[in-house]
């Protein structure tokens, strides 16, 4: 069996017309066969020539190329190597970098949802900074955002724009919040597309709160939580834009004597009053208005409305109750009194700089009239504090023009009824006004420092007269004069007096010194060496109204007084009301146990004279024993000295001497 | 559809004679003749004569092809009588090969009608940038009209070609008949039997149809590189050569490019059409038998979808002819063997050859390529 032939050769032969058993048969076919099949080789073997040189062509070719390939490959790894170093390393210096400082990274998809947050937002309790990853800034669960960050932060989103300082609070309950800060850059693509952000973020809380609480610190009062002056002014800017028609009351509010208990019981004591104070004020006007802290013992309620003076007044009657309500501090129970000005918008002023001055100018004049008084600005405010400058003026005008004079008012032995001593009291013979009463200037001279020349004055015209007596042979007792606090702080106090003395040739003890509580409650320690000093050089100290402030017997354990002088607010009272004979009677125990006399002033009847009598009371001094008197109208009583004949009773029958001028 | 072939040999006349009731308005008569009937085209003005109402269409070639048989000095016709189908001709001259494109333009605005389903397009063979011209005509046209055709050609003298359309056979004229009607089968195949060689290159430098550089080496270089002792010849020898061209229009595709002529000072070479920079090529060899075979392959593409009467034209290269020699008729037979019995084939061989890569796809041109288009109606 004979293998099949190629398909080829078969089509060959069966077009030229041979048998493939048989073969040619004619010598023409023979010939064309041989022909084909010869052309056939040549083809096949060009075939192979170009097939084999092909092939080690392109073996050359592509052992090139691979090499080629190979060597680019190699290059690029080479590359790739120093690249991945390069990019490592610089990834390393950049997290270093980050880990130093408080900044941490993060990246967001084109959906503006964290995919990664490097280390650095500190983690708590159970919340990792891994928990953002998902959420974004503006999903308002986890994270919020401030309307005006906000608005900040979807503007520059929507454009694809860089954003920031975006401020966002991460709050994972009400006890742990957060304040981020977040600043993002737009991630695209090489053919611009928007992939997403990338940027960093940053812990703030505690700068923000810090800028809070400085804030609040600038506007608010530490102590009582109250608005301070600052916010109250810009707050009252507001309530005047907006009040309208209404209108807005302002009750300017000091505390009496709060100096008093700061220095008698501590700036602890007084900072706790001022505390109670100010919630008291706060619950007063919780429903009517606003209340601010203006300065150390100031304070300001704001009550917008309040149309008729009935109004205002039942307001500030509920304000001053609130505040007049019996305070205890360390175990002192004691009462709280305050002064008020009012001031009333629009009628006292368009703008709270002039409310302001006006409520101040009401309140001074308030505190001048005393202890819980109320005053309503009006337009005579003004002229009287034109008026007071006025007087400023003319009294030193008349402390230079011997325009002041002293009137003398007698000391008497309660049982003999002779005179002990004087209590020398100021007056101004004013050129146009007349005699001028004292309570229409020393407040002022106190208020304007002028009580120091004042009183420098008052000592040298006491021992002027005191020598002018002596020197017409009389046989003088000591004279008073009074020392305020501001005096006895001022340094000139005792070289003043030893000064006057010596140029007047008078003797120390001729002299005697009455000086209030009050001044030894300012600056005890001051007010004890002065005190010292004066009674070593020989002067007479006495304590002035006794009883009416903070009296303390360390007071006259530590001063170096003979007297105590019991106030008139007690003699009035005697012989009927139980308390004051008791006080009185209790007060001429204690000074007699500590070996000092005691005087009683504003003695106005035979009654209570025999009653201070009968209680051993060692002088009294008052209208029934002789008004302040001039020293000319004094010389006859000086040439007796014996002028009051002594009471063998009780009630001493003893009639009023001269109608003087009112003290 | 009713087909009567024919052919005119010198000396003898039409074999047959033409009945008179082929003769209709719905008659395509196609007629591929020796170049020598341009100088006298008697024969062919004598058969508008004696088929008046049909539409003529045909041009000079580099061999005549009836049957399993190619012929020169003689001319292979056929008269197609639709039954189902309309024709429409359009002929437009060519100002110059750079009016090209806008031939084509023209062409495809004159014959895109209703149901065009078809067109066969004849071009002078020398005149003309026959790629524009294909590119032009076909983007006008919706994708399921299918372009083919041919270049004409002028025996292998490269000198004088031209087309006829019933009037005086003009040089520097494009003819294209337009078939409509839903009946219409239309098939094609396209097959070179080339076999690639060396490795895929990218064309890295060249302009038209001159290739400066192939993976930035000199063409030449690299053809004589790898040609040996066998580029001696070049470019006589470049017929056996060819270029394979990633084609434009096609993906995975690609078109045949013969050498026309060299330059050794530039180390360029010329070719039968554009090579386009950024196109991978790839050198190419003939083998006489796997020529011959891909031939059928082409007839069977073009006969998948055909029914009952079908008409086949094939245009093969001239280029073809030459490398076949005396086997050329051994293609032919190759697609008779495809071919139904009473199916009717004629042909010539051409310049260029048009005709879409695969189904689907936009015509293009083609060079030493066998390609095949089949009508029917049904």
């Amino acid at each position: 069996m004979t293998a099949p032939l190629n398909p080829v050769f078969n089509r060959l032969v069966r077009r030229l017309g041979i048998s493939v058993d048989q073969g040619p048969t004619t010598t023409d076919s023979w010939q064309t066969l041989r022909d084909r099949i010869s052309l056939s080789y040549d083809e096949h073997q060009r075939e192979i020539y170009i097939l084999e040189r092909s092939q080690t062509l392109a073996g050359e070719e592509m052992g090139r190329l691979n090499q080629s390939l190979q060597n680019e490959k190699d290059a690029l790894e080479q590359r790739v190597h120093e690249r991945t170093a390069a990019l490592q390393l610089s990834e390393k210096r950049l997290s270093s970098l980050v880990c130093l400082s408080a900044d941490w990274i993060w990246e967001q998809d084109d959906a503006l949802r964290f995919t990664y947050v490097s280390d650095g937002l500190q983690p708590h309790g159970e919340f990792s900074p891994c928990h953002l990853i998902g959420s974004s800034l503006s999903d308002g669960q986890m994270l919020s955002m401030e309307p005006s960050e906000k608005r900040k932060y979807e503007d520059a989103v929507a454009l694809n724009l860089p954003f920031r300082d975006v401020h966002v609070n991460l709050a994972l309950s009400e006890q742990w919040q957060r304040h981020l800060s977040f600043s993002g850059e737009p991630v695209m693509s090489e053919d611009g597309v928007f992939l997403g952000y990338r940027g960093v973020g940053r812990d703030v809380t505690e700068r923000v709160e810090a800028d809070l609480s400085l804030k609040r610190m600038a506007r608010y009062d530490a102590l009582t939580g109250l608005m301070n002056r600052n916010m109250l002014i810009s707050e009252l800017d507001k309530a005047i834009d907006t009040s309208g028609a209404k209108g807005l009351t302002l009750c300017l509010i000091n505390l009496d004597e709060f100096k008093v208990v700061n220095d008698t019981l501590g700036y602890a004591c007084g900072d706790m009053l001022l505390s109670m104070v100010s919630k008291r004020l706060r619950s007063a006007a919780t429903y009517t208005g606003t209340v601010a802290r203006m300065g150390a013992d100031e304070f300001m309620v704001v009550i917008p409305g309040a149309h008729t003076a009935g109004d205002r007044e039942s307001i500030i009657q509920q304000l001053l109750e609130a505040i007049t309500a019996p305070v205890t501090l360390q175990g002192c129970t004691f009462d709280v009194s305050a002064c008020v000005g009012v001031v009333t918008h629009p009628n006292d002023g368009n703008d709270s700089a002039t409310l302001l001055k006006h409520a101040d100018a009401a309140l001074t004049f308030a505190k001048r009239q005393g202890k819980s008084q109320v005053q309503f600005y009006t337009g005579e405010l003004v002229a009287a504090a034109a008026r007071q400058m006025e007087t400023e003026s003319e009294l030193r005008h008349a402390i230079e023009h011997d325009e002041l004079l002293l009137f003398y008012q007698p000391k008497i032995d309660v049982q003999t009824g002779r005179l002990q001593g004087m209590e020398a009291l100021i007056r101004w013979r004013h050129p146009v006004r007349g005699m001028v009463p004292p309570v229409q200037f020393i407040p002022l001279a106190e208020e304007r420092g002028l009580i120091v020349p004042l009183g420098r004055w008052v000592v040298q015209e006491a021992c002027r007269q005191l020598r002018a007596w002596q020197d017409q042979g009389l046989n003088v007792p000591p004279v008073a004069v009074n020392v305020s606090a501001r005096q006895i702080a001022d340094d000139q106090l005792v070289w003043d007096i030893e000064e006057a003395i010596q140029r007047h040739g008078v003797r120390a003890q001729d002299l005697e010194i009455e000086i209030t509580e009050t001044v030894l409650i300012i600056d005890p320690a001051r007010a004890q060496a002065v005190l010292h000093r004066l009674h070593g050089m020989g002067l007479r100290i006495s304590l002035d109204d006794f009883g009416t402030g903070f009296s303390s017997l360390s007071h006259l354990k530590n001063v170096p007084a003979h007297a105590v002088k019991i106030d008139k607010s007690f003699v009035d009272g005697l012989p009927h009301d139980g308390n004051d004979a008791a006080i009185t009677q209790a007060v001429i125990g204690m000074a007699h146990a500590l070996n000092m006399k005691v005087v009683a002033e504003g003695v106005e009847t035979q009654e209570q004279l025999a009653t201070l009598g009968s209680y051993g009371c060692d002088e009294a001094q008052g209208y029934l024993l002789g008004r302040p008197m001039p020293a000319s109208d004094l010389l006859e009583h000086l040439t007796a000295r014996t002028l009051y004949p002594p009471q063998p009773t009780s009630s001493p029958q003893i009639s009023s001497l001269h109608p003087g001028v009112a003290q | 559809m009713e087909v009567i072939q024919n052919i005119y040999l010198p000396g003898t006349g039409w074999q047959t004679a033409w009945p008179a009731h082929i003769d209709s308005a719905q008659t395509l008569v196609l007629v591929f003749a020796s170049p020598d009937h341009g100088k006298d085209p008697s024969t062919l003005l004598g058969l508008r004569d004696l088929l008046p109402r049909s539409v003529m269409l045909g041009c000079s070639t580099a061999g005549e092809i009836a049957g399993t048989q190619v012929h020169d000095h003689s001319i292979s016709a056929a008269a197609i009588r639709f039954q189902h189908t309309q024709l429409r001709l359009a002929r437009t001259a060519l100002a110059s090969p750079d009016d090209s494109a806008a031939a084509g333009e023209r062409l495809s605005k004159e014959l895109l009608h209703e149901d065009l389903s078809a067109i066969f397009v004849l071009s002078d063979g020398l005149g003309v940038h026959a790629e524009r011209l294909i590119a032009a005509l076909s983007d006008n046209l919706p994708p399921n009209v299918v372009v083919t055709g041919g270049l004409a050609g002028d025996g292998r003298d490269f000198g004088h070609t031209w087309v006829f359309s019933g009037g005086m056979p003009q040089s520097g004229e494009v003819c294209a008949v337009g078939l409509y009607g839903h009946r219409l089968v239309v098939g094609h195949g396209c097959q070179g039997g080339w076999s690639d060689f060396g490795p895929k290159r990218r064309v890295t430098r060249a302009d038209g149809n001159t290739l400066h550089e192939l993976d930035g080496e000199p063409a030449l270089d690299l053809y004589q590189r790898y040609l040996g002792k066998l580029a001696q010849d070049l470019p006589g020898t470049g017929l056996l050569f060819p270029l394979s061209v990633g084609s434009a229009r096609a993906q995975d595709s690609y078109v045949v490019r013969t050498i026309l002529g060299l330059d050794a000072a530039q180390k360029s070479l010329t070719f039968a059409g554009d090579i386009p920079v950024g196109s991978t090529a790839r050198l190419m060899r003939a083998n006489t038998d796997r020529l011959i075979e891909s031939a059928g392959r082409a007839a069977t593409s073009a006969m998948t979808t055909a029914t009952a009467t079908t008409l086949v034209i094939s245009v093969s290269c001239v280029g073809r002819r030459i490398i076949l020699g005396q086997r050329v008729d051994e293609e032919l037979e190759c697609i008779a063997d495809q071919l139904p019995s009473d199916a009717v084939h004629l042909g010539f061989y051409s310049y260029g050859e048009i005709c879409p890569v695969m189904a689907g796809s936009q015509s293009e041109l083609h060079n030493q390529t066998m390609t095949v288009t089949a009508w029917s109606e049904r």
